[in-house]
């Protein structure tokens, strides 16, 4: 019911109110029943198969295994002055492999020619991207922008980066490749290079 | 006069204290005209967040905050837990929906002048929640520990390391210092992701909260903003329950949109299967690293103009955003007019609206046309 006053208010009697208020208790009582089961079902959680349950636990073990690697990693990098990171005979023509220096950021190394290997930061110094361990055409790829740097001098050869990609200093012995321990102290940060400054 | 007089002067005409009573509370009407409809976007936006907040807690319940265990955990979430896919994407979509009320809710009242004395502060406390609502989105993204959330956090770190060094000294590693606080001292890990944890469930929605109950007091004690257009009508309604219904029933066609767009578009859907796979130190970056859509405004600029351009650029931006109530008024004054009658304040109003619009939109392919090459 609406009164035509003046200032257009509108008034509502007292049959149609009582109607309005239950429907909209009713509503809400419905409307919160639904929540508090959703709610409920998903504080309680799943029941699990002992299928489902065995697959997650060997998952985790699995990544602790890969957790402790990187552990014992972290481990002989503060007490030795090189680390193991690859092996030559893994490495073919145009695959590297990536692994992590010691300022605890990726690096690459590749195979250069029959017997030596180059390894440089695999951190793009566009925007800090790790780049593939795969060279596309002989050059060095960030698939992130698309930066191309070249194997032996980590120059910017085309995309986006303008800065090289530093060498990092290995030596190889008996098919292992060692990342070798840089002198001076060692700041670990996002970056050891300067990024792009402009 | 002195400055202390000066300043208290301001704070009191900025907070009349008295108008806060119950008196004032319960009868307090709200302005009817065309555009009295943008007068429901800030409660949108708070509304956005308490779903934010709602979901956030519960799922907490599940997630693990560790380098092992926070990618597994959310997949277990999505897969298993009754509800978590739902929760899981109202979380996500959420905090999509409550950037775009808040961008809508300050363009619109950039438009309608709301800023103007004595609502100063209370655009500035919005301003500034704003950058708190970014701040929770980016410090979000990392924790589904994928290839994307990692690898956009090293952009964004990365970012930040740089937005300093253009600065003469000691000066330009601010960033690199901010960026080092952020990451922790052992490079991107478990270290990194405590700390973005710690900034998104706690620290940012904190400081949110403390923003926003300020612009709700300013609101409360100054009431709604009229823009000029309909300063002649005098046609109010009142806030209890006229409106206030108007804005229940605002928030539940959105908790309904909402739902169904949680239900039947999961977020991960609409990315490639490489950028969610778990984050390893060993892998390389996949191709399509981005940041989540809002920040696209910022992020094609860095593509293509010299990055001390868009940081600089970014600042001086965010600077006059905060400062919008005054540059608004004074800039006109340089060519002496009054801001009330000049065009200035729409028009810097339209050219930041088009330019954020069309770089979200079309970003990519404007940063292709200037790189001379093809989208790939």
């Amino acid at each position: 019911m609406i009164d035509g006053g003046n200032n257009q208010e509108k008034t509502v009697g007292r049959r149609s109110l009582i109607v309005y208020a239950c429907a909209a208790v009713l509503g809400l009582c419905g409307f919160m029943t639904a929540i508090a089961k959703q709610v409920l079902g998903f504080i309680s959680g799943p029941n699990l198969t002992s299928a489902e349950k065995s697959h997650m636990v060997n998952q985790e073990m699995n990544l602790l295994e890969e957790q402790k690697q990187y552990d014992q990693m972290k481990l002989a990098r503060m007490n030795t002055s090189k680390l193991p990171v690859a092996k030559v005979s893994d490495l073919d023509k145009n695959g590297g492999k990536i692994f992590t220096d010691y300022f605890l950021l990726p690096a690459v190394v590749f195979k250069n020619g029959e017997n030596s290997c180059i390894a440089r930061s695999a951190v793009c110094t566009h925007l800090g991207c790790t780049v593939q361990p795969e060279l596309v055409d002989g050059k060095i790829y960030c698939a992130c922008h698309m930066s191309y740097f070249d194997l032996q001098t980590g120059k910017p050869l085309a995309g986006p980066a303008t800065i090289a990609l530093p060498e990092e200093p290995i030596v190889i012995e008996d098919d292992i490749i060692y990342a070798v321990r840089p002198s001076g102290p060692i700041k670990i940060g996002p970056s050891q290079t300067p990024m792009n400054p402009v | 006069m002195s400055v202390a007089r000066r300043c208290s002067e301001f704070l009191v005409s900025r907070f009349p204290l008295e108008k806060l009573s119950y008196e004032h509370l319960a009868n307090k009407t709200v302005p009817v005209h065309k555009a009295s409809w943008i007068y429901l976007l800030g409660g949108l936006t708070g509304f956005a967040f308490l779903v934010q907040v709602v979901t956030g807690i519960l799922l907490m319940l599940y997630y693990q905050p560790t380098v092992i265990g926070a990618y597994d955990s959310v997949r277990y979430i999505v897969q298993y837990v009754p509800g978590g896919s739902l929760i899981r994407n109202m979380h996500v979509w959420s905090s999509s929906a409550m950037v775009v009320f808040l961008f809508i809710h300050a363009i619109t009242n950039a438009f309608a002048r709301a800023y103007r004395k004595p609502r100063e502060l209370t655009w500035v406390t919005g301003a500034l929640s704003m950058f708190v609502v970014l701040g929770l989105a980016f410090s979000g993204y990392l924790l589904p520990w994928n290839n994307l959330a990692v690898y956009a956090t090293k952009v964004g770190l990365q970012i930040a390391e740089m937005s300093t060094l253009f600065l003469p000294g000691p000066l330009g590693g601010i960033g690199g210092q901010m960026a080092a606080l952020l990451t922790g001292p052992d490079g991107i890990g478990q270290e990194t992701l405590n700390r973005f944890y710690t900034l998104h469930i706690w620290i940012l929605p904190a400081l949110l909260i403390a923003l926003v109950s300020v612009h709700l007091l300013l609101v409360q004690i100054h009431g709604m903003s009229v823009p000029r257009f309909a300063e002649t009508s005098h046609k109010q309604e009142k806030f209890f329950f006229n409106f206030a219904l108007k804005d229940l029933s605002a928030w539940m066609i959105f908790l309904t949109l909402l739902v169904i767009l949680a239900v039947v578009l999961p977020y991960d859907y609409l990315q490639p299967y490489t950028l969610l796979k778990r984050y390893s130190p060993l892998a390389a970056a996949p191709s399509g690293i981005k940041p989540e859509w809002y920040f696209y405004f910022l992020y094609y600029p860095l593509e293509v103009l010299p990055k001390v351009v868009v940081i600089l650029g970014t600042m001086i931006f965010f600077a006059g955003v905060v400062a919008a109530p005054w540059l608004m008024e004074y800039v006109p004054r340089m060519w002496g007019k009054r801001g009330e009658e000049s065009k200035f304040p729409i028009v810097a109003t339209c050219v930041v609206a088009l330019v954020i619009v069309a770089l979200t939109l079309f970003g990519q392919n404007i940063v292709d046309v200037m790189r001379g090459t093809s989208a790939p």
